[in-house]
């Protein structure tokens, strides 16, 4: 057991593409330490280079006291579970989960007793005379934990280790595998593309795009206080409303759209640095659930909608929403999922009895006091 | 299956393909279970009246009428044997190495090399018949299992390799990285984990080289001009004289050539079609 120490790592490809920038993270003893991001955004190439599947072109990679850096792979003690999970076809799943120890020249009767015990984790006993291609995907996920925890491994490295299973066995694996790291205590690092999976199985989340550690904290941090747009556009699903929009003079009121909202004095002093931006354009940010339908009666900020699709879900209901504020597009975020976010403008979370029609215009009461501001040029949160 | 109107169709097309081939293996049969004067009756006859085995029993040098290569048969059915299975181990071991260098290393001019390499399949191989017998000539090869076996590895490698290379690209890098985490080293990778999962692949270009070695004629007939080396391809043909040609014992001989790949394509096609097929297939 031990912890992973990354000192500003950079990769760069022979074709001069440079995948990873000055990556720093520490992966403490017992941690979870999920990488997220788009696809391309570097987080599996860093993956490999703790692992020592792809070298380190600059920076150093440290695994508990021992500098790892040039060293091969087999020689770093640590344990990874592969996206396609990477089984040995033509064995069995004892001797898949096996091989590492028979590598080591472990006694047989020695090796049987850890296979089971892994087994007997991961309900594999009855599995265990199967080979990978008579094996479900959930199960085959499972026999890739296997040999990874058999070993009693310095470090877990989980590239993608769920994507290729069908959406309730994921949720269930989700479980199944913060359980397993809790109740071992190993510090792992796990790559995953998925945001849901970051926030939930992360102790610490480290949100990269373009080869660049954009924030790295709690998940609850990361969704409550994004440093920058491109973490708020990322964390969180679905995705903060992100619109252009101009702050006033003395930055007690703000316009978006043809629309006017009134910022508290509370809005400015907690974030001192938005006195700079007045009479200037910002970037603002509401997450669906700081949006609900305003009372009749209600008092607080209103703004006028109309209506485009609603979406029940049973627990709560979202209501895509048409308004004539420009929408900002979070830098690097998926293009397919900016293809599905363009057509509808914006997403608030209403309560499930709440009657609402398709086409209609309604009023929405903000959150203000919640709401995120960025500069509109370098993407960076406004705070101090 | 679905039946479609037209299966009807598919059902003659196939009986005439396999009558097409077949046939002529039938009528070598046939012919060499007859005495000569029964094969030369006219009209010919479709079944031997009586089965005569003399013709088997004369080209492999025993009873009245042995032929003038009396013995020749046997020996050239072991020169046969010795040059393809030869043949069949150096190219699998050669393919089977390079494939896996141009599969996964990486190294400069790889890209070109390696269509270098495959290109040699499109060369027309008479084309290098007479450089070969000079080469051999000069490195005193002619005449020797050696030099026959060194020629058809030279003129199998490609597709062999080939057949190899489409068996590891299909082998996703994950696993054998897998292999290197749980702490294996280069060699033991390529033993424990590699060699397994790509046997099919070994066992396909086995098969497809030694049945192409076995098949070979021009080659082992300027290479190797007498009874120790000639296969018997070479050995059938020598069968004929110049005044009489011995039909009923040419077939005969034409059906112990036979006998050995047909009875490899028998039990093994599995592998064949398992080896040219991978990769291909997720």
């Amino acid at each position: 057991m031990a912890s992973i120490d990354i000192k500003a790592i950079n990769k760069v490809y022979p074709n001069g593409f440079h995948a990873v920038h000055d990556l720093s993270l520490s992966v403490a003893d017992g941690e979870f330490m999920v990488l997220v991001g788009p696809s391309g955004c570097g987080k599996t190439t860093a993956l490999r280079m703790v692992a020592g599947l792809e070298e380190v072109t600059e920076g150093s990679v440290q695994i508990g006291e021992k500098d790892v850096t040039v060293l091969p792979a087999r020689e770093r003690d640590i344990a990874m579970v592969f996206q396609n999970y990477a089984l040995y076809p033509h064995m069995t799943v004892g001797q898949n989960i096996g091989f590492a120890l028979s590598l080591r020249g472990i006694g047989k009767a020695e090796i049987d007793k850890r296979v089971k015990e892994a087994a007997d984790v991961l309900s594999l006993t009855e599995w265990l005379d199967r080979k990978p291609a008579q094996l479900s995907g959930g199960q085959r996920q499972r026999v890739a934990m296997g040999r990874a925890i058999v070993r009693e491994p310095a470090a877990f490295l989980m590239d993608e280790a769920l994507s290729n299973l069908d959406a309730k066995l994921r949720v269930q694996m989700r479980a199944e595998v913060s359980r397993i790291q809790r109740r071992l205590g190993v510090a792992t690092m796990y790559v995953t593309h998925d945001q849901t999976e970051a926030m939930t199985m992360g102790d610490r989340v480290a949100v990269m795009n373009a080869g660049v550690l954009q924030q790295c904290d709690h998940p609850q941090v990361l969704y409550d206080s994004p440093q920058n747009l491109f973490v708020a556009g990322f964390m969180g699903s679905p995705a903060m409303n992100l619109y252009e929009a101009g702050l006033g003079e003395g930055a007690t009121s703000m316009r978006l759209g043809s629309q006017r909202l009134n910022l508290p004095a509370q809005v400015v002093s907690e974030r001192p640095g938005l006195g700079a931006y007045a009479g200037r354009k910002v970037v603002v940010g509401f997450r669906p659930e700081h949006l609900e339908l305003a009372r009749a009666n209600g008092a607080g900020q209103v703004l006028n909608v109309e209506t485009e699709l609603v979406e029940a879900l049973g627990s709560e209901q979202l209501l895509h929403f048409k308004i004539d504020a420009r929408r900002i597009h979070a830098p690097g975020v998926d293009e397919d999922e900016e293809v599905a976010n363009s057509t509808s403008v914006g997403v608030a979370r209403i309560e499930p009895q709440d009657q609402v029609k398709v086409s209609e215009r309604v009023r929405l009461s903000v959150k203000v006091e919640s709401m995120h501001f960025f500069d509109p040029g370098s993407g960076d949160a406004i705070r101090a | 299956m679905k039946r479609s109107r037209y299966g009807w169709l598919r059902v003659v097309g196939i009986g005439v393909l396999l009558l097409w081939s077949l046939f002529p293996v039938y009528w070598a049969l046939n012919t060499s279970l007859m005495t000569n004067a029964q094969a030369q009756s006219s009209p010919p006859s479709f079944f031997p009246t009586h089965f005569v085995f003399s013709n088997y029993e004369a080209i492999f040098g025993f009873g009245p009428s042995s032929a003038s290569t009396a013995g020749g048969i046997g020996r050239a059915l072991l020169n046969s044997s010795v040059e393809s299975l030869g043949a069949t181990v150096l190219t699998l071991v050669l393919a089977t190495i390079g494939a896996y260098a141009f599969a996964r290393l990486r190294f400069r001019f790889q890209g070109f090399l390696f269509y270098v390499v495959i290109a040699t399949l499109t060369l027309p191989v008479y084309a290098t018949l007479i450089p070969i017998y000079t080469i051999l000539t000069k490195l005193g090869l002619v005449n020797t299992y050696l030099g026959i076996i060194l020629v058809y590895t030279s003129g199998f490698l490609p597709l062999a390799m080939w057949i190899m290379y489409n068996m590891f690209q299909a082998l996703p890098a994950s696993i054998e990285e897998a292999a290197s985490i749980d702490g294996a080293t280069t060699l033991q990778i390529f033993r424990r984990i590699v060699l397994p999962i790509v046997r099919p692949g070994m066992a396909a270009a086995a098969i497809i080289t030694f049945l192409f070695g076995w098949g070979q004629f021009i080659f082992p007939l300027v290479l190797g001009s007498t009874n120790s080396t000639e296969p018997l391809t070479v050995a059938l043909s020598a069968l004929s004289g110049r005044h009489v040609v011995p039909y009923t014992m040419i077939n005969a001989a034409a059906i112990v050539a036979i006998a050995v790949p047909a009875v490899i394509v028998f039990f093994l096609n599995r592998y064949i079609v398992d080896g040219i097929v991978a990769g291909s297939v997720k």
